[in-house]
């Protein structure tokens, strides 16, 4: 499996003139895995943005070291392949969305007709023809994060990095950024994801890291960190009665205007489906149960502090 | 190309500032007023016209070059579009040279400007003043100047002036540059009058000098710091050759090699202290 990214004991600590020191990253392990949706999760100043910019070669590490693409992080050859979308990005508002991508195309150092055909793809991709040539400061909160998207796409990168990629936006484009991750995730590319859309994360992630006060929490696949052995059973016209005969078999047990829904064991399912069976219930449905990321989130942060 | 693509867009937007636009409307509204000026007679008027509008321009191009190079790479950390720029292949060097260059090419565009109208300005008072008492301004040689002012003669057009604006570009430039170098490790307020205060005393060289020489009561460490003051402080005094050109009757040697000089000197301090700038950005954390 080769790495996208690599971090060993990463540790920045930050001084102010009085001598005073903040620990914004202490002792970060991490990988990422090319390929991967990868979510960077944790609570405001966990040290998520300040993990992305050391990648970046915004800033450097006090300690421990940061690889990206397999070079050490903040290498020019290595920012030909990445990219970067900030938190709530704000551009040259004189510009329109063309001329930014332009300025952005040059620094890339694109050649300028290959530029103007990417550019005009991209637009369309991002659904920002229309308004292309209107100046950003006349732009939405969406137009801009779609606009910043289309920045980040410019160089065909193999690495993304989005903060907050869908905080502030409505529902159609959260939804068309979620599809993007995915589109870029199907093309081969590595998505490295810095969210309190904790739910976006659940649904398209594929691996994620919890960080606590710049330590690292919880880190795992999505799949087996929300999967739990527990199976969830509902069913409907449940009696108190028979309510009270499945208690004593399950971990949890809620009645509501008949609809049980409880929270077992899967060695006790075959007991509690007689038994509703036999009572007269309706099953409605069996599933194994699962954890969503929020309350993992939840736990993991208060079980940190 | 990455310089020239950061530069270009430093001037767009520098261009759209409505700070600095204020300042150049007001500059040249003044040097336009200035020629209303008409109480002394036509040479000692145009005298003061030229050394009022050279002032203008010396005033608004240190406030332009100030407030508009104090802001060049704070601004860009503030908004943050710092981040979507040094993430891409562009190296710290290319963006803060990219960045003093879009600053400089808007400077020139500034100063430019108000030159064109204080050189247009003269011109046409000179040329009507002429005029009026019935000598073209063609012939107005020292003969005919004489006879309107007892002085030298007024010319149509006179090329010593755009010396004057040159001199007054390039003292920014040197003056940018210092807001270039501080901008790195200072805050914007601090910077803002630090360079100030570089420029106040670096207009004073000559003083710092005469401190510091043999004939000075002063203490010997006072006069240690005198000379280290006149060393290490760019001299701005070179830049200030406005009353040469305002009594064209003072005699100078060489004024070409006198300019030229200027331009070298400030041309390699700017390219100290930018050198000095790239390499503290180089290790600075954005």
């Amino acid at each position: 499996m080769a790495l996208a990214i690599e971090i060993e004991g990463l540790t920045k600590r930050f001084k102010n003139p009085f001598g005073g020191e903040l620990t914004a990253v202490d002792n970060l392990d991490l990988e990422v895995a090319e390929g991967e949706i990868f979510g960077f999760l944790g609570p405001n100043g966990a040290g998520k943005t300040t993990t992305i910019k050391v990648l970046l070669g915004l800033l450097f590490p006090t300690e421990g070291r940061a690889k990206v693409l397999g070079k050490p992080a903040g290498d020019i050859e290595v920012k030909k392949r990445i990219s970067y979308l900030p938190e709530s990005p704000y551009f040259y508002e004189h510009m329109s969305a063309r001329e930014l991508l332009r300025f952005y195309s040059d620094l890339f150092r694109i050649r300028s007709a290959d530029g103007r055909k990417r550019i005009d793809q991209l637009l369309e991709r991002v659904g920002l023809t229309d308004a292309g040539d209107k100046p950003l400061r006349q732009y939405s909160k969406g137009m801009l994060q779609r606009a910043g998207i289309a920045q980040a796409l410019l160089n065909d990168p193999d690495l993304i990095f989005l903060d907050e990629p869908t905080s502030g936006l409505d529902p159609i484009a959260h939804a068309d950024i979620c599809n993007l991750i995915l589109d870029l995730k199907a093309q081969g590319k590595t998505v490295f994801v810095s969210s309190h859309q904790l739910a976006d994360i659940e649904m398209i992630g594929d691996r994620v890291a919890i960080l606590v006060n710049g330590k690292l929490a919880m880190k795992g696949e999505v799949r087996e960190l929300l999967t739990t052995k527990q199976v969830e059973v509902i069913a409907d016209s449940v009696s108190e009665a028979a309510a009270n005969q499945v208690r004593p078999l399950v971990d949890e047990c809620e009645l509501h205007g008949g609809r049980l829904t409880a929270y077992l064991q899967g060695t006790a399912l075959g007991q509690v489906i007689d038994l509703l069976t036999r009572a007269g219930a309706s099953l409605v449905s069996i599933n194994p149960r699962r954890r969503t990321l929020e309350k993992l989130f939840v736990e993991t942060v208060r079980g940190g502090r | 190309m990455v310089i020239w693509t950061i530069a270009k867009t430093t001037v767009g937007e520098a261009m759209r500032k409505k700070v600095l636009n204020v300042c150049l409307i007001v500059a040249v509204a003044m040097i336009v007023l200035a020629l209303s000026f008409t109480q002394l007679g036509f040479q000692r008027d145009m005298t003061i016209i030229k050394s009022l509008g050279l002032f203008v321009i010396l005033l608004a191009g240190f406030i332009i070059s100030l407030l508009l190079s104090v802001s060049l790479i704070p601004n860009e950390v503030d908004r943050r579009t710092i981040y979507t720029i040094l993430s891409k292949p562009v190296t710290r060097y290319e963006f803060v040279v990219g960045k003093f260059l879009g600053g400089l090419i808007t400077l020139f565009i500034n100063i430019a400007l108000m030159g064109v109208v204080f050189i247009i300005m003269i011109t046409v008072k000179a040329h009507f003043s002429t005029a009026t008492i019935g000598i073209p301004a063609s012939q107005a040689g020292a003969g005919a100047a004489e006879a309107v002012s007892g002085s030298i003669a007024p010319q149509a057009f006179d090329p010593s002036l755009i010396l004057g604006v040159i001199m007054i570009y390039f003292q920014f430039v040197l003056l940018s540059a210092v807001v270039m170098f501080f901008s790195v490790f200072l805050a914007p307020t601090v910077n803002f009058f630090a360079s100030a205060a570089v420029y106040v005393v670096g207009s004073a060289a000559s003083v710092w000098q005469t401190m510091a020489s043999g004939s000075s009561q002063a203490a010997l460490w006072v006069k240690a710091l005198y000379r280290v003051i006149h060393t290490v402080v760019p001299n701005f005094e070179y830049f200030n050759i406005q009353n040469i050109l305002i009594h064209p009757q003072q005699e100078v040697r060489s004024m070409g090699l006198y300019v030229t000089e200027s331009i070298i000197y400030a041309v390699l301090f700017t390219v100290v202290l930018m050198t000095i700038a790239v390499l503290l950005f180089e290790k600075k954390e954005v």
